[in-house]
């Protein structure tokens, strides 16, 4: 595993539990959890996918 | 983003304002000539601190940090924040919209849902370290 790979899997568990607890606040019983699991680690994998696009194409 | 963007800098008369660079710091001092036993107001010290006579007409680095500090919060404050922290950025709003189901993925709820992933990513990503 690569450092890039544990830093991100880091942030994955570190933002995943708090962004499935805002969906939850937020959408209460629409979602399952396994849905609000789903979508949270999706946003947060779409989230380091477009740092690292914007960090390889900086553009303001 | 500049410091100037965040921080408001001391103007007037008389302050002396020089900026000089260490490193990749960028180091702004502000100095102003004070009378012994008159109120500052402004920026740098915090407003009512009274000067004092010392030997060495010198504040320590400590109380410098503090009055900083709380300077610092108090502008943060009080200064409008950048369009950055109040807007979603629309790549996090397209694929924030793209993860939630079709009967929640209304403007409201994708809008508010990427200003909450933007923050907690922010606080990830510049906050304490992550262990």
């Amino acid at each position: 595993m690569t450092e890039t790979e544990r830093v991100e899997q880091r942030i994955m568990k570190k933002t995943g539990p708090d962004l499935e607890r805002v969906l939850a606040d937020k959408f209460g019983d629409q979602l399952t959890a396994a849905q609000r699991h789903t979508i949270a680690h999706r946003i947060v994998r779409d989230m380091l996918d477009l740092n690292t696009k914007k960090s390889q194409d900086p553009k303001p | 983003m500049k410091p100037e963007d965040i921080f408001v800098l001391p103007t007037g008369p008389k302050w002396k304002i020089t900026k000089s660079e260490k490193d990749t710091d960028a180091i702004y001092t502000a100095e102003r000539t004070v009378p012994i036993g008159e109120s500052v107001s402004g920026i740098f010290p915090s407003n009512g601190t009274k000067t004092r006579a010392s030997p060495s007409s010198t504040w320590s680095l400590l109380s410098r940090l503090r009055r900083a500090s709380s300077s610092i919060a108090r502008l943060l404050l009080e200064r409008p924040k950048p369009k950055e922290l109040i807007e979603a950025d629309s790549d996090v709003m397209t694929f924030v919209k793209a993860a939630l189901p079709a009967n929640l993925a209304t403007a409201a709820n994708t809008k508010a849902l990427s200003l909450q992933v933007m923050t907690y990513f922010w606080r990830t990503m510049f906050g304490p370290a992550i262990r």
